[in-house]
């Protein structure tokens, strides 16, 4: 039993959890470029918004959303301080200090940066929090990824935690026995975690060990044709929600690659 | 307060945001007792003893240490007074050698080198592992392991055991080895707590038993009183030893149900066969008995088909 | 009488774990057969080769596992040496010890019908299938739920599920009551009784406990503490004690000395045989009552 939370994924049963992964991949490619490729801070701020209401539609506790926006907020943070004075762009001066300058767009521009990046974020925490790791690597499969490839990955998602786990409980051993973590410096404390790293490969090894032999029990490889029970099918649901995200997300890349809108921070 | 070795007062915890495991645990266990603490997967046993050294803090309430406060304290700290095996042998070796391993805790306590030395070797001496000293644990077998993982705890010889399911995976030699260990050191006046699913360990070595279901205490006393109860036990979803079942199904026939052992199963029935043939035996007809004794014998065989 | 499982005299021997370091015997000299239907019971020390005989009995070892192995392995008419694994996963089916190991899937539905999907099966048969194996093994409300959500006993249960449904001829158990608590326990009971009932597969099943032992097995099959011989010795002979488990579990001295706990009532009824002088030959509860009852008269 342990308390580790690697995974996003919230065990709901919304439409959106309902939604072919394949639909929300492409959602999720959509809103991805149209995050990367604008600028402007409107277009931004309603990306975000909108994945905000997605994680309200899909009954994602709000613990989970502020848990997400603590662990952004220091980089968010760096983003804000750092890009104003490392790039402060035309425009006259609001502050001068030395060789530092403050200017209004060089602001505004911290703060599309930011709004990119926290978009960004929770487009993919959205994916992950209503998408199982297996479904998501079976949608990519249906489109065209190799089976072995989609197993790999399938498996290294589902052993994570395991691995995650066995970290934890190998260093908790290691003080167990009277180590003291905040002794010694810096050398001796990184040292100290080798052996736990180590006795985490040894213990994997022996997990990967078993686990090709489940695999090749239950008939991996089996000289057939492999079936799969359930054809991912596009419901009505699937169908509209491609549509409307193709239109309005399609729609804004067009307005920013064909048009130029939206290039700049305002 | 000095003759508590562990303590909890309105122990309550929960991991992050979930529901809680730990609902106001009030706890005592007097030094050099033998407890052992049972319940069903997820009632909160690994949970709570946990909190004895330090790998988990209350979310309320307080755990004491010879009647000091854990709060503060460090898991390496409070490793002086309170060894912890773990459950699985893969999660707690990390050394590159069976003496590396056994060393490892020793030496973090501070004891000085010849003495590490001293107890390294008995403790190798007392689990078998001499011979094998030199090689990397990761190629010893499962129960090997096991008993490097019991070394490691004996060479820090610390006062209180906190042992969580150190009998799963043996097999019944393995299982009399650990159980013979655990007797010495109660018998040297260490405190034990003892994690388990294995009733009979229970009933034949713990001196005390707490059965802990959905994060609260649901019984406490000794092993006798509590396996008198099959309705606790059903409800703390804990099996009932076979001949425990045994005898309460015979104790319309007057056998006393609190027999916990084969032993004291086989003494009470004795008594109860000696009294009853005494009884039964209208005294002038002797031969009666006899025959009475021969019928037993034949329906005993037939009853014994399958 | 065709054999459904037919071992002669195998000896098998992991490669060694360090370079140039000694291999040695981990089975030396099993001969063994389960006819269709059978249930057979394997019991011994832990390092008695238990596991390894469940991998070979599947074909896992050696051709997974490396290391040498002598005499033969057939399965289902199938031998092991001539059918590489993932073709004999239809024969044999296996349980492991460990389910974490085993259970890989995003749900339990995926869980069983992973397999099924290996061997090529129409999806209609497949849900059917899988269907079928969650009722059988009262899985429907975790049908959608991960397996590492689920109890030791639902775990067990699953893996049991998912090795069923591939409905091979022949069903190895390796310790299917490891590791579970009391209630997980009597699930997994009262999973192999329905198993029980079926008596469609021929059953291997090690197992420590000896109250599953006696109430499921056909016969009980001791295997010898292990010896360690080097390979190139003289070969052995694995079997220590075999027979029904009544007829096996009389020699209580024998099987202490093999590292093998007998069931607490044939305890009792040696104990109260050498005392009262009775011949009392029950291993279960229900046998014990009535036959102590009619002595108490």
């Amino acid at each position: 039993m342990t308390s580790q939370r690697l995974d996003l994924y919230v065990t709901r049963d919304t439409w959106l959890h309902r939604l072919d992964p394949r639909v929300k991949t492409w959602a999720v490619l959509l809103a991805g470029i149209v995050g990367l490729a604008y600028k402007h801070l409107l277009v931004l701020a309603g990306l975000l918004l909108l994945t905000h209401l997605a994680l309200l539609l899909a009954r994602v506790p709000g613990e989970r959303v502020r848990w997400l926006w603590r662990g952004l907020a220091p980089v968010l943070l760096l983003i804000l301080i750092l890009q104003p004075l490392f790039a402060p762009g035309p425009g006259p001066d609001l502050l001068r200090l030395g060789p530092v300058r403050l200017t209004q767009s060089g602001i505004l521009e911290g703060v599309s940066f930011a709004l990119r990046a926290a978009a960004l974020a929770f487009v993919v925490a959205l994916l992950l929090a209503t998408t199982q790791p297996t479904a998501l690597v079976q949608g990519l499969v249906r489109v065209g990824l190799p089976y072995a490839w989609g197993l790999t990955i399938g498996l290294a998602i589902r052993y994570l935690p395991t691995t995650y786990g066995l970290f934890v409980t190998v260093r908790e051993a290691q003080e167990a026995r009277g180590w003291i973590v905040s002794r010694g410096n810096f050398v001796k404390r990184a040292r100290a975690h080798v052996p736990v790293l180590v006795a985490t490969i040894i213990a994997s090894l022996r997990l990967s060990d078993s686990l090709g032999l489940a695999l090749a029990a239950r008939g991996l490889g089996y000289p057939a044709r492999r079936t799969t029970l359930h054809h991912l099918h596009f419901g009505a649901m699937d169908w509209i929600v491609t549509a409307l995200v193709t239109a309005v997300l399609g729609g804004l890349i067009v307005l920013r690659f064909v048009m130029g809108l939206g290039g700049r921070a305002w | 307060m000095a003759d508590t070795a562990l303590q909890t007062t309105g122990l309550w915890f929960r991991y992050q945001e979930d529901s809680p495991v730990l609902r106001g645990i009030d706890l005592q266990v007097p030094r050099g007792q033998f407890l052992a603490l049972v319940g069903a997967n997820g009632s909160g046993k690994t949970t709570l003893v946990k909190h004895f050294n330090g790998l988990l803090r209350p979310w309320q309430g307080q755990v004491f240490v010879y009647g000091q406060e854990t709060a503060g304290r460090s898991v390496g700290e409070l490793a002086r007074q309170v060894g912890f095996l773990f459950q699985h042998p893969e999660q707690q070796i990390f050394s590159a050698s069976v003496r590396q391993e056994v060393a490892f805790g020793p030496h973090n306590l501070g004891v000085v080198p010849a003495e590490v030395d001293r107890r390294v070797e008995a403790a190798l001496a007392r689990f078998d592992l001499s011979a094998i000293a030199n090689r990397p644990p990761a190629i010893l077998s499962y129960g090997v392991r096991r008993q490097v993982t019991l070394a490691s705890l004996a060479a820090m010889d610390p006062p209180i055991l906190v042992l969580d399911e150190p009998t799963v995976g043996l097999d019944a030699r393995g299982v009399g080895e650990t159980v013979a260990w655990l007797q010495e050191l109660h018998a040297a006046g260490r405190t034990i707590l003892l994690v388990t699913h294995d009733m009979g360990l229970v009933v034949e070595h713990a001196e005390r038993a707490i059965v802990l279901s959905e994060g609260g205490i649901v019984a406490d006393g000794t092993p006798a009183d509590l396996f008198g109860q099959p309705e606790l036990l059903a409800r703390a979803s804990l099996g009932q030893p076979p001949v425990m079942a045994l005898a309460q199904a015979l104790s319309p026939w007057g056998l006393a149900g609190d027999a916990l052992t084969v032993e004291t199963f086989c003494r009470a029935y004795e008594a109860l066969y000696q009294a009853r043939s005494l009884a039964s035996t209208p005294p002038p007809a002797q031969e009666g008995r006899s025959t009475t004794g021969g019928d037993d014998r034949a329906s005993q065989r037939g009853e014994g088909q399958p | 009488m065709s054999h459904n499982i037919l071992v002669k005299g195998l000896r098998f021997a992991y490669p060694p774990l360090e370079a140039g370091g000694p291999t040695q015997w981990v089975i030396d000299g099993l001969d063994l057969s389960a006819r269709a239907g059978e249930w057979l019971a394997v019991m011994g020390a832990s390092d008695a080769g238990k596991t390894t005989l469940c991998l070979l009995l599947a074909g896992l070892a050696p051709h997974l596992t490396g290391g040498t192995m002598e005499g033969q392995v057939v399965v289902a008419g199938r031998d092991t040496r001539e059918y590489p694994p993932p073709g004999l996963a239809a024969s044999a089916g296996l349980l492991f010890q460990e389910p974490e190991a085993q259970l890989f899937n995003a749900d339990a539905e995926a869980e069983v019908a992973w397999g099924l999907e290996n061997l090529g099966l129409p999806a209609a048969e497949i849900q059917d299938r899988v269907d079928a194996a969650l009722a059988q093994f009262r899985l429907e409300h975790v049908r959608h739920r991960p397996p590492d959500q689920l109890s030791g006993g639902e775990k067990k249960r699953l893996a049991l599920a998912s090795v069923l449904a591939m409905q091979p001829p022949v069903i190895i158990l390796d310790e299917p009551m490891g590791g579970l608590d009391p209630a997980g326990r009597e699930e997994v009971l009262a999973a192999l009784a329905t198993l029980r009932r079926d008596r469609s597969a021929t059953i291997l099943m090690t197992e420590s406990d000896p109250e599953a032992v006696s109430a499921f097995a056909d016969r009980l099959v001791v295997l010898e503490r292990p010896a360690r011989q080097p390979v190139d010795s003289a070969r052995g002979q694995a079997i220590a004690l075999e027979g029904t488990p009544r007829e096996v579990f009389q020699h209580l001295e024998q099987l202490a000395d093999l590292g093998v706990s007998a069931p607490q009532l044939a305890r009792v009824a040696a104990t109260l045989n050498r005392r009262l002088g009775t011949q009392f030959d029950f291993l279960t509860i229900d046998e014990a009552v009535p036959a102590l009852a009619v002595h108490l008269g």
